[in-house]
């Protein structure tokens, strides 16, 4: 296996992803409730859990988080951030290495979405020793549900392209 | 199932509502900034709206004549001229001065005293850049405090500050006398039932429209903004309290709060944490939680050769003495359980 | 998105999602004693700006003041607070939450008052 490609590929997706991130800023969200985004980087964590190793999807999910979270909301943010990232970077990758028979990618972004949402709140919760912010959880459960449907059809399609094309045969 | 719990609620809710309406008609409450803080009036009965109005007209109209926080106004003018002769003043400023004069001399000036104020302008405490002065400056400053210095012209309604940096501030007065003006124009508009909140003085005139006397928090010195300690019930009567909590700011350690000692030339630091004064006139309350500055013996005393004033004393250790005559007019609402009431004397 | 392209897996989960997300609301929303009203209300120089019940907040609300400061206030069912100001010494935000009827946060530079009103005020004012 091509090493320096393998890096190439790693770089590019951070990089990817981190744009998307920043993209994503711009777009207004419909409804003013903190933690409701499409969570379009989710795409790029999905690409890298279908063709890399668990190691490398770790990688690029926390330098996306901590670049992302220095340009944009602070360092304060990070763990909110982080800890959505990793759980939801972890459970997609169980689902999609154990059961894929059952969920399709849609179905795994959902799920990867609805972790997400949960650990950041779970975060949020201990961090403002409040549990108040539970009341959110009806409102980000089905918003994980309509966001993740968005990016997990993305990450469907371009994963069946890449797959096509063949563009990163040689690590599956 | 559904219909009942419904059913229920509406009914619940009617009878909710039907049980506010019972109760007196509805008072009119505003609310203006000036004097540098926020005043709140709640003012009962025909003609609330004209009399609540016309207090706020008279408070702005007097901020502006006694504030040295912006330009002009009777203040300014007697400031800028001291060391330079009398200038001529509203009557009113006249009358205020009088009145601060005949306060300070309660405690010979040592609670209280209007010409500090080139202090409170060097320390700067409750401004963007508090600070604390070296020794020299303080003395030097300290030179220029003596409230026997203001002269008054009564005739002529001029008044004049011999030495030239002398400053007036009426930050501890103003509040309190604008208070009992307030309540003469509730009373001229045959209001007999309202209460004025000139930033924390309290003046009540007559009790609450249902009769009961007025229920007056008085705030934890050390807990939230509008965290009780205690509420004393009053009628007729103005409460204003003095804290070491309103402004202040620490530096290396030390906390300075925004009122002075006006024998040392700096922020206080008695023992006492608050003091609360209840009397029938708001200036003489307003001036004399002053005492603040004099610690809990000296300012008892003083609270009682004065005599037609109750007090409230909190200590640096929590300790809540209260003057005899508010026995059963005041209660301990201390959720922290951090408090001890002690009946004083 | 075509319906073929789901496998059993994410139908499953789809709808039980939604089934839970609609009974936690619902439940959230049935614990709101009735009754027990808690409303925030927001002026400025003595004029009303918003009022809002806080006791039926399910998301939190926010209400910016863009004149003469930018500030933030931000409502939760039962709480509501100043989040930012541009004001020199933030008393407001310090301020923290309010919760309780006669609960009020101030900012006088901007001019802008919250205050709780409630039905069982246990006193009319505030010396302080």
């Amino acid at each position: 296996m091509n090493k320096k490609k393998r890096e190439a590929v790693i770089i590019i997706l951070i990089c990817n992803a981190i744009l998307i991130s920043l993209l994503e800023l711009i777009i207004p969200v419909p409804i003013p409730i903190p933690g409701v985004k499409l969570g379009l980087a989710n795409i790029i964590t999905i690409i890298a859990i279908a063709f890399l190793d668990f190691k490398d999807v770790l990688t690029i999910v926390v330098l996306r988080c901590i670049v992302v979270g220095v340009l944009s909301k602070g360092i304060t943010a990070l763990p909110f951030s982080l800890s959505g990232g990793l759980l939801s970077a972890l459970v997609m990758w169980l689902v999609f290495k154990k059961m894929s028979k059952v969920f399709s990618i849609k179905g795994i972004s959902i799920i990867g979405a609805i972790t997400h949402n949960a650990a950041q709140l779970v975060v949020a919760s201990v961090i403002l020793r409040e549990t108040v912010i539970l009341y959110y959880l009806p409102v980000l459960l089905i918003s994980a549900i309509i966001t993740g449907l968005i990016t997990g059809t993305i990450s469907e399609l371009t994963v069946k392209e890449i797959k096509k094309r063949g563009i990163l045969s040689e690590f599956i | 199932m559904k219909k009942i719990v419904l059913t229920l609620l509406i009914l619940g809710l009617s009878v909710f509502s039907i049980g506010c309406n019972n109760g007196q008609s509805k008072p009119v409450e505003s609310t203006d900034f000036a004097l540098g803080t926020v005043i709140f009036q709640e003012v009962y009965g025909d003609n609330a709206q004209k009399a609540s109005a016309q207090v706020s007209a008279k408070i702005k109209d007097l901020d502006a004549l006694w504030t040295i926080n912006s330009p002009g106004g009777d203040i300014n003018k007697l400031n800028n001229n001291s060391g330079l002769g009398y200038v001529d003043l509203n009557p009113e400023t006249i009358r205020v001065l009088q009145e601060a004069r005949k306060i300070s001399d309660l405690s010979g000036g040592a609670a209280f005293d209007i010409t500090v104020a080139p202090l409170v302008k060097t320390w700067g405490i409750g401004t963007d850049n508090p600070q604390v002065p070296s020794t020299e400056v303080v003395k030097e400053l300290l030179s220029l405090v003596n409230y026997r210095d203001v002269l008054i012209d009564e005739k002529t309604s001029s008044a004049s500050l011999p030495r030239k940096g002398q400053m007036v501030d009426l930050g501890g007065i103003a509040k309190g006398y604008i208070g009992d003006l307030a309540i003469g124009i509730y009373k001229k508009n045959g209001i007999t039932s309202a209460f004025t909140n000139l930033g924390g003085n309290v003046v009540a005139l007559g009790s609450r429209p249902d009769g009961n006397p007025w229920r007056i928090g008085i705030q934890n010195p050390r807990g939230e903004n509008s965290e009780l300690v205690g509420v004393v019930e009053v009628t007729d009567k103005a409460v204003v309290t003095s804290g070491d909590y309103q402004r202040y700011f620490i530096k290396d350690g030390k906390r300075y709060c925004h009122i002075f000692d006006p024998r040392t030339g700096y922020p206080i630091d008695s023992g006492l944490m608050s003091v609360t004064i209840i009397a029938s006139s708001a200036t003489a309350a307003d001036g004399l939680a002053k005492v603040i500055v004099l610690g809990l013996d000296r300012g008892m005393d003083i609270v009682k050769n004065y005599g037609q004033a109750e007090a409230i004393f909190i200590t640096n250790d929590k300790k809540i003495y209260v003057t005899p005559g508010l026995k059963g007019n005041f209660r301990l609402e201390d959720a922290t359980h951090e408090y001890t009431y002690i009946q004083n004397g | 998105m075509n319906i073929r392209t789901f496998k059993t897996g994410d139908i499953i989960l789809i709808v039980s999602i939604a089934v839970i997300a609609v009974l936690f609301f619902a439940w959230s929303n049935y614990r709101v004693a009735p009754g027990a009203q808690l409303k925030a209300v927001i002026t400025q120089d003595g004029k009303l700006i918003k009022s809002i019940n806080l006791s039926a907040l399910q998301a939190s609300e926010s209400v910016y003041i863009n004149e003469p400061l930018k500030q933030v206030i931000v409502a939760e069912k039962g709480r509501i607070r100043f989040i930012t100001s541009t004001c020199p010494n933030q008393t407001c935000v310090k301020t923290g939450w309010l919760t309780k009827p006669g609960d009020r946060a101030v900012c006088i530079p901007s001019k802008v008052i919250i205050t709780i009103v409630g039905d069982n005020e246990q006193i009319d004012t505030f010396s302080y």
